[in-house]
C-alpha cells in the first residue's frame, strides 16, 4: 500500500515503542509484547516451562517473538508456532 | 444485575457450562480461541449456543492498520459466525500490524481526521463482507497519540458513516484515565454512537494498571455501568487469576459482581 501519514506515524511507534526495550511509560508496549506472550505461553504449556526451566523458558520466548511475527497472534493462537518453533531448538530435545 | 450479566467464554469454563446449565443471559466468544479448535471442541460449542445467545468478539481484524485487510481472516470469522448463527461481531479501535510485524497489544490510533477516515472506509469494506455491522472496542491506551478528535467523538462518527457501533468497554475507560487523565464521564457525556454491548472487568490496583482483566470490577466501573441503559447487553470479561465457574456464576447471580 502507498505510504501515507498514518503508516508513516505506525512504523515510527512500531518501531519505537513496540520492538524497542524502555523503561517506565515509555516501555508498556513492550513489556506487553513479551509478558503477554510469556503468560499466554506458561499457562498453556506448562509440561514444557518445567522441563526447560522458568529463564530458559523466558528466553525461548523472547527469542520466539524476534524470530517470528504471528499472523494471528494472540491468546492461544501463540501455542501452536511457539511448538513449531521449539523443534527447531535441539536444546529442547531432552525435554 | 444478575439476569442482565453474561460472561466472557473461556475454553476450560465449556464443560462446567454444559454440565450445570446456569441462566446466562450472553456468552462471548473470542474468535481467536477457537482457529485452532478441533472438531469436536466446536461441536461442544455448538451445544452451548443451542443454550445461550452468543456474541462474538475478534481480536484480529486490525482495521486502523495501514496493512491490507486479510481476507482469509475475514472469511473464516463468517465462517464461524454462520456456523453459531451469530449476528453480533466486535473487534477493536486500533491496529496491530505495519509492514507485516505484528503486535501482541492493541495499538492506539492517532485521533486524526485521517485516522478516522481510514476506519470508516475499512469497516465498512468489513462489514460487505461480514454481511454484519461490526461493533469496535475502546481499547485501553497507555501513551497519548497525535490528534485532536475526542475518541469518543472517532466512535460518533464512525457510527454516523459507517453504522460502526460502541462496543463499549468500560474497564478500558477507566484504566485509560489512569494513564491519560481522561474523563470516562466525559466520554459517556458525549457518547451518541449506539452501544452493541459491555465489557465490565477489574483490573490490578496500582497507579497505572494494565487491561489485564484481574480480579472483580471495580465499584467506578458499575458506577459508570449504571448510566448504560438495562436493554444494552453487559459481558464480565476475566483473564488474570480467574476462578473457577462454580465460584464466578454465583457471584454474579448474587449481584456481587464488584469489589471497592
Amino acid at each position: 500500500m502507498p505510504e501515507t501519514p498514518l503508516s508513516a506515524w505506525q512504523a515510527q511507534f512500531f518501531s519505537e515503542r513496540v520492538s524497542t526495550r524502555a523503561s517506565g511509560r515509555e516501555g508498556v508496549y513492550f513489556r506487553e509484547q513479551v509478558f503477554g506472550a510469556l503468560g499466554v505461553l506458561s499457562e498453556a504449556l506448562p509440561d514444557v516451562q518445567a522441563a526447560v526451566g522458568e529463564q530458559n523458558f523466558r528466553f525461548f520466548v523472547r527469542e520466539f517473538l524476534s524470530a517470528y511475527q504471528p499472523q494471528d497472534a494472540l491468546g492461544t493462537t501463540l501455542i501452536e508456532p511457539f511448538r513449531s518453533f521449539l523443534r527447531t531448538r535441539p536444546e529442547l530435545s531432552a525435554g | 444485575m444478575g439476569a442482565r450479566m453474561g460472561i466472557s467464554l473461556r475454553r476450560e469454563w465449556v464443560d462446567p457450562l454444559l454440565a450445570t446449565r446456569p441462566p446466562l443471559p450472553a456468552l462471548e466468544v473470542i474468535f481467536e480461541q477457537w482457529v485452532f479448535a478441533s472438531e469436536s471442541e466446536l461441536r461442544q460449542l455448538e451445544r452451548l449456543r443451542e443454550r445461550h445467545p452468543f456474541l462474538l468478539h475478534c481480536l484480529s481484524m486490525n482495521v486502523g492498520s495501514s496493512d491490507p485487510l486479510d481476507r482469509d481472516y475475514f472469511e473464516q470469522v463468517r465462517a464461524f459466525a454462520d456456523r453459531f448463527a451469530i449476528a453480533q461481531i466486535s473487534d477493536h479501535l486500533s491496529w496491530r500490524s505495519i509492514h507485516g510485524q505484528w503486535s501482541l497489544s492493541l495499538l492506539p490510533l492517532p485521533r486524526t481526521e485521517e485516522a478516522l477516515a481510514h476506519v470508516a472506509a475499512r469497516v465498512t469494506e468489513a462489514q460487505s463482507f461480514l454481511g454484519r455491522t461490526i461493533a469496535l472496542e475502546n481499547i485501553s491506551q497507555y501513551l497519548p497519540v497525535p490528534g485532536d478528535v475526542p475518541l469518543v467523538e472517532m466512535f460518533n462518527q464512525l457510527n454516523e458513516r459507517a453504522g460502526t457501533l460502541l462496543h463499549l468497554d468500560l474497564n478500558n475507560l477507566l484504566v485509560t484515565e489512569r494513564w491519560l487523565g481522561e474523563s470516562p464521564g466525559a466520554f459517556l457525556d458525549r457518547l451518541t454512537a449506539d452501544i452493541a454491548w459491555v465489557h465490565v472487568a477489574g483490573h490490578e490496583n496500582v497507579p497505572l494498571p494494565i487491561d489485564d482483566h484481574s480480579g472483580m470490577p471495580t465499584a467506578a466501573c458499575m458506577d459508570l455501568l449504571a448510566r448504560v441503559a438495562p436493554s444494552v447487553p453487559v459481558i464480565l470479561e476475566w483473564d488474570r487469576e480467574r476462578p473457577p465457574l462454580q465460584k464466578l456464576l454465583p457471584a454474579i447471580s448474587a449481584e456481587q459482581v464488584h469489589r471497592a
